[in-house]
């Protein structure tokens, strides 16, 4: 009788220590892998564009920001990634204490078999695991000095992962929609922390360093109620800023926001010109609040009489700076022009109707990207006439 | 014990109890020195300075036990080691080493500086302290000692320690109920705080009763950022002698206290809430019994800078929003996403003509509605185009889905195709699913918003009993040709422009125009 005896180098596909402990009453491991062996280990889509076992479909521009985010960063982090296991896929055999200072039963050896780590699934992370992938190709086929430190440093960074004891798809596809269920960081919150962004800097700079704008730019909420003595949010006057720069409904590309980056002070003091020398010099309501004629306070009562403590009139007023500025090099003129204008709310005509921007007897402006965009369009021309 | 020292207030606890118990040790030794009386063996093992100590000591009333001091002890064991202390300490000689640093200690404590005694320094004379004790069969002290090291180190856990993006971190797992205990919890929630966004307590909330309902619940890693400083990390040993990633992590309580989470305050929140809410309640002994035990991973990033831990957030909330068609097709504990499922299964209308991979249909489709589409017109048609599904009518729902399918099934098989002939075309098989996108130009059936109004009408039509064949007569009469003006039903109803070719898609005309269709519809049956 012929026995068949197990190849014992191949029979786990990995060894690694590991936590284990319950939760909603499954098995879980928790251990970290460095991205080479991680990379070497995962399953990895093969077909993107569909829902497949228990992940959404992959978008690609989204695994491409993280590539970018990890090739590029030098203070990246990456949480868990997520996945699931035959539970008869694991071994787990607690350390003992004449192996390390430990006696704690749910620390210890993981083993995968061989045999089933096919039944791994990621549920969470498959864009980071794609990401990881493609970084450390792209890496490998570089040439440079710089990528091949940044290789080597990512070779031997680790991450975390979850491994669920749960191999049924439907179970692995609820859990998915269980961890996705997060409460998506506000606008106001990431303009204040992320400071890889440049006009995020801008407008935390100019809520401290501007006359019209500082103690008077909502930090704590990504919007602005009409009872509420600031004249935008911090996230608003970040979208406003980017107007201000690239005019209405431009993108900031990574590379022109590196280009920001690296010259700030340039950006901070053309933000403040706009700020402290055009808004005042374009409407009275901003001079007064720059002199003082007119107290924070009165901001509520006053939105009930005019549009320029609107967000989307600011907003406005930015887009026509720049559009403007391309074309003239002083803004002098259009500030003159806006000031002339008559902004009051239900008055039945003015700028602002005239612009599309309001109905006659509206109180509140049109946000509509092509409504907002038209009528920046209508006040440089009408502008551009009077000059 | 609440200090600005802490470390220091913990040895010196620690070197008394040590004094207390190895002066009587070190007498009752002595006594084995040949030739020798105790005065005259402490004084041969110290220099000058120590001895004249001990004999103003003796001169001013203390005892002979009382007159030696914490600094004399290394001396005297090493001066008698082979007379009296050889067969006294298990590991020989090393102990020396020990009493030695444990003099230096008391040095440190007698001369504090301005900052507290570091804290790896203090555990490791703790447990120089402890052996001793346990040495000199002093069993209860060396409890005591260690006592006092878990007090100022109440964090000891084994964690993995690897570098992430220029950071040390250290991932371990921690069960929720020393995660309540010890991971600090948000005071005032209003505000941006630390690395903290304003905690919204409605989403606390929402995880806590996800934690106390669902037996299967799972919750993902903590971040939180810690002082280089306030943790210590020893590295096991590997069989070949070579350190190991993995090892001892232990942080102090003032690690604790300046630990900072910057993702995961609203799951600290719910963990506190739901444990609290639990211990309050008998009826549910057994979930909370389950929670206590359960744990919860943590990443542990040493960085304690505010900005970099508020990038850190910002960088770890970049995530893809899921998409509503995965979300209808993986969440099956939503009714309606189970029907829906179920419908584009049987459903002669709609099997075989929803679009599972995206969220909505493109123009070029040959799908009718997207899978999200759908679940959400089946709840339309169940409680109205306003009406919502709150958690418990949802869970009434899920009790008797083939209840809910049938009558999703009626409305998509009987109805539908009674209403519009472009429905029934397709079912019968004289309209192909490849004719579907030319023929979006000639009519809006095919829009999933006005499959949606349909629904929307047939709820309010039906919900009083009447039946639904009066209301599929009347749309099958009118017309859907997109680019209509006044005298078409969906312009007159004010969900398309005049001249548009599809509806606009704000809630609130639609709701008028589902009111507008079906007054306009009971005139019509009357």
């Amino acid at each position: 009788m012929a026995l068949i005896i197990p190849s014992i180098s191949n029979q786990y596909s990995l060894r690694v220590p590991a936590h284990q402990f319950h939760q909603g009453g499954r098995e879980v491991y928790y251990f970290a892998l460095d991205l080479e062996t991680l990379d070497g280990l995962l399953p990895q889509r093969v077909d993107d564009s569909v829902v497949r076992h228990a992940n959404r479909r992959l978008t690609p521009g989204h695994a491409r920001k993280i590539q970018e985010y990890l090739g590029e960063e030098e203070n990246w982090l990456l949480g868990s990634l997520m996945l699931g296991i035959a539970p008869d896929a694991v071994e787990f055999k607690p350390y003992h204490s004449e192996i390390g200072e430990s006696d704690n039963p749910n620390f210890g050896e993981l083993r995968l078999l061989t045999s089933g780590i096919r039944t791994m699934r990621i549920f969470d992370g498959q864009h980071r695991r794609r990401a990881i992938q493609d970084v450390l190709v792209e890496l490998s086929n570089a040439s440079d000095e710089r990528s091949a430190t940044k290789l080597n440093t990512l070779r031997k960074s680790s991450m975390t992962i979850i491994l669920y004891a749960e191999d049924s798809e439907e179970t692995l596809r609820q859990m998915f929609v269980d961890a996705s269920k997060t409460k998506p960081a506000e606008g106001n919150t990431v303009t204040r922390f992320d400071q890889r962004d440049a006009f995020n800097r801008a407008a935390v700079w100019l809520a401290k360093h501007s006359l019209l704008f500082n103690s008077r730019v909502e930090m704590e909420r990504s919007s602005v109620a009409t009872s509420n003595p600031n004249l935008l949010a911090v996230n608003q006057l970040a979208a406003t800023l980017k107007n201000l720069d690239v005019g209405y409904g431009r993108r900031v590309s990574r590379d022109l926001n590196d280009l920001y980056m690296s010259n700030l002070d340039g950006l901070y003091k053309r933000c403040q010109v706009w700020a402290d020398k055009f808004m005042p010099a374009a409407r009275g309501e901003y001079s007064g609040l720059v002199t003082g004629q007119i107290n924070n306070s009165e901001i509520p009562l006053l939105r009930s009489a005019t549009f320029a403590y609107s967000i989307i009139f600011i907003r406005v007023l930015a887009g026509c700076y720049r559009l403007w500025l391309d074309k003239y090099g002083s803004w002098e003129p259009l500030a003159k022009f806006i000031r002339e204008a008559s902004i009051d709310h239900g008055s039945g005509h003015g700028l602002l109707v005239d612009a599309g921007l309001v109905d006659p007897s509206g109180t509140t402006l049109f946000g509509r990207r092509q409504e907002v965009a038209g009528a920046i369009d209508y006040i440089v021309k009408a502008a551009e006439v009077v000059h | 014990m609440t200090t600005r020292r802490p470390n220091r207030q913990a040895l010196s606890e620690a070197l008394d109890t040590y004094r207390d118990a190895m002066r009587p040790f070190i007498m009752w030794r002595l006594r084995r020195v040949p030739g020798q009386n105790i005065e005259v063996a402490v004084g041969s093992a110290l220099g000058d300075g120590q001895y004249n100590r001990f004999k103003q000591n003796l001169q001013s009333g203390r005892s002979m036990e009382g007159s030696i001091d914490i600094t004399d002890f290394p001396n005297i064991v090493r001066k008698h080691w082979r007379d009296a202390f050889n067969d006294a300490f298990q590991f020989g000689s090393a102990a020396v080493d020990s009493l030695y640093r444990i003099s230096e200690a008391r040095n440190k404590v007698s001369h504090p500086e301005v900052d507290d005694i570091d804290l790896e320094y203090t555990t490791d004379r703790l447990s120089d302290i402890s052996t001793i004790l346990a040495e000199i069969n002093e069993p209860d002290r060396s409890r005591a000692v260690n006592d006092i090291k878990d007090w100022l180190m109440p964090l000891v856990t084994p964690a993995h320690r690897f570098r992430q993006g220029g950071r040390d971190v250290y991932a371990f797992a921690m069960d929720i109920e020393t995660l309540d205990n010890l991971i600090p919890d948000r005071v005032d929630e209003r505000f941006v705080r630390d690395a903290n966004r304003p905690l919204t307590p409605i989403h606390a909330k929402r995880i806590q009763k996800y934690l106390e309902e669902r037996p299967d619940w799972l919750l993902g890693t903590l971040l939180l950022g810690v002082s280089p400083n306030d943790v210590e990390f020893h590295s096991y040993t590997e069989e070949d002698n070579a350190m190991s990633a993995v090892g001892e992590l232990r942080i102090g309580e003032s690690g604790l206290n300046s630990m900072k989470m910057f993702d995961g305050q609203h799951r600290r929140r719910a963990i506190k809430d739901a444990l609290r809410e639990l211990t309050h309640s008998q009826r549910h002994f057994d979930t909370l019994s389950s929670l206590r035990t359960a744990s919860i991973p943590i990443m542990l990033y040493a960085e304690n800078d505010i900005d970099a831990l508020r990038q850190m957030f910002a960088d770890a909330s970049k995530t893809k929003a899921i998409e509503r068609n995965t979300v209808t097709r993986f969440d099956l504990t939503d009714a309606f996403n189970q029907a829906a499922l179920q419908i584009e299964g049987i459903s002669d209308l709609f099997g075989g003509r929803v679009e599972m991979e995206r969220a909505s249909v493109a123009r070029g489709s040959q799908n009718l509605i997207a899978i999200n589409q759908l679940a959400m017109t089946l709840k339309t048609l169940e409680v109205g185009y306003k009406g919502r599904v709150s958690k418990d009518r949802n869970s009434s729902y899920m009790l008797d889905l083939d209840a809910l399918y049938d009558r999703c099934w009626a409305w998509a098989d009987d109805f539908m195709p009674a209403a519009r002939i472009e429905y029934n075309d397709l079912i019968t098989g004289e309209i192909d699913n490849s004719d579907i996108p030319h023929q979006r130009a000639t009519t809006m059936a095919y829009n999933a918003v006005v499959i949606r109004i349909i629904a929307g009408c047939y709820y309010e039509w039906t919900k009083d009993g009447l039946d639904w064949k009066p209301l599929a007569k009347f749309f099958r009469n009118a017309s859907l040709t997109p680019g209509g003006h006044k005298g078409t039903l969906l312009v007159d109803a004010g969900v398309v422009a005049p001249g548009g070719i599809s509806p606009a898609g704000q809630q609130g005309l639609i709701s008028q125009g589902i009111d507008y269709i079906v007054r306009r519809a009971k005139e019509a049956a009357s």
